[in-house]
């Protein structure tokens, strides 16, 4: 946008390209052909600066459900950044005091505890306090690379420069866990959003979750609030060469037996039928003409 | 869990062969039949750390014969990983834990004969 931009008040300076949300950088260079397309660069989305929001959808959207799942930091860019793509202020949770708020002290006037709660948010106010906004206890938030998720591994679930949120859910997660009935069973302890695999077959499957061996059924899980998960994307490893846009869930505290619903066969996406080609009807055979008797003259 | 059949029954943490009587610390998630041995897999409750949750019960003689042994602590999960499946296939005795390892166990003896990764 070049009406707005320092460069049209300093044309000479080297432009600052790491203006906003802090860390992560313009990338106006991909795009030569004065479309005006001037993108800043996230782990996990593209963000926009002209419009003030992300162009893909929140790969964290459960978490923060009351809001937009494009919006940018809380539309509240003053307090907050986002430069992971997932959670507002996600950069430096760790330098956060977390605050204990006194739902019974809302409406006291003096501090403006619902300015507060998208940064400071307790266990307290999530319960009894409606602000609209509900992201999580920051405390509750780690962010690992790849590597450090993998280890343990020998056939390493996540890319290793990847990055991998852990945090304790806030609500039951609806996701499924596809399983061979034969080999591994229903119940385990890694799953998947049902729309990340829809359409799928089981090769498919094997190939993008990067698992042990063909599933055969598909089962609901209802991950309870308050299960610590890890999340991130599905690297290659012995078992397959992964895909790094299907976020992979791996719950790392117990959950009941009762979460997992009876697994279904996994059937195969259905195939448009080829319509028979109808027979041509033989030929009949011509009949032979007469030949023309001759004209006597 | 009340899986009957002709020769064993299982109501809560109780298995009964024949009149006899095995109590168990936790319940009874499921049993499956290999070669004489009835394969017990207990349900630990998620505020338990317990992963010798797996027995091989004789058929014949009516008794405990192995309990699989205790896995070492998993660093990522903070918590010991219970079995969660177990399954019977072609002969072989696998075992599969929480979390998203398997073990192919001996069902006459419990030892386990090979352990991997799996999800």
């Amino acid at each position: 946008m070049s009406g707005i931009s320092s460069k049209a008040l300093k044309p000479n300076y080297s432009e600052n390209r790491r203006k906003y949300n802090g860390g992560s950088q313009l990338q106006n260079k991909e795009f030569t052909d004065g479309t005006g397309l001037e993108l800043y660069t996230t782990n996990y989305r593209m963000y926009d600066p002209q419009i003030g929001r992300f162009n893909q959808i929140d790969p964290f959207a459960e978490v923060n459900e009351d809001a937009s799942t494009y919006t940018y930091a809380n539309n509240n860019p003053i307090l907050f950044n986002d430069p992971l793509g997932l959670l507002s202020d996600s950069s430096h949770p760790q330098n956060l005091t977390p605050v204990t708020v006194n739902p019974q002290k809302k409406n006291n006037g003096g501090n403006n505890v619902a300015n507060l709660l998208p940064l400071l948010h307790t266990k307290a106010a999530s319960d009894n306090v409606s602000t609209g906004i509900r992201p999580v206890n920051l405390q509750d938030i780690r962010f690992l690379t790849g590597e450090q998720a993998n280890a343990g591994f020998k056939e390493p679930p996540f890319p290793r420069n990847s990055t991998v949120t852990e945090y304790r859910t806030t609500r039951p997660l609806r996701l499924v866990r596809v399983s061979n009935s034969k080999i591994n069973g229903a119940r385990g302890g890694w799953l998947v959003d049902a729309k990340s695999i829809r359409g799928m077959s089981p090769q498919d499957i094997k190939q993008n979750l990067a698992i042990e061996n063909e599933p055969d059924q598909i089962g609901e899980v209802e991950v309870p609030t308050g299960t610590t998960v890890r999340v991130g994307p599905v690297g290659a490893n012995g078992f397959g060469p992964g895909n790094i846009r299907i976020m992979q869930y791996q719950i790392i505290s117990r959950i009941p037996n009762e979460s997992f619903f009876t697994p279904v066969p996994l059937q195969p996406p259905p195939q448009t039928p080829i319509e028979p080609i109808e027979p041509i009807d033989p030929i009949e055979p011509i009949e032979p003409i007469e030949p023309i008797d001759p004209i006597i003259p | 869990m009340s899986e009957i059949s002709n020769k064993y029954s299982a109501v809560g943490n109780t298995l009964i062969i024949n009149d006899n009587e095995i109590v168990f610390d936790y319940r009874i998630d499921y049993c499956t039949e290999i070669n004489e041995m009835l394969v017990i897999l207990l349900s630990i409750p998620v505020d338990k750390e317990y992963n010798e949750n797996v027995f091989g019960v004789s058929l014949t003689d009516k008794k405990i014969k192995w309990q699989i042994g205790k896995q070492q602590y998993n660093p990522v999960y903070k918590q010991q990983c219970p079995f969660v499946s177990v399954i019977v296939n072609e002969g072989n005795l696998r075992l599969n834990n929480w979390c998203g390892l398997y073990f192919i166990v001996d069902p006459l003896t419990g030892n386990v004969l090979k352990k991997g990764e799996t999800r």
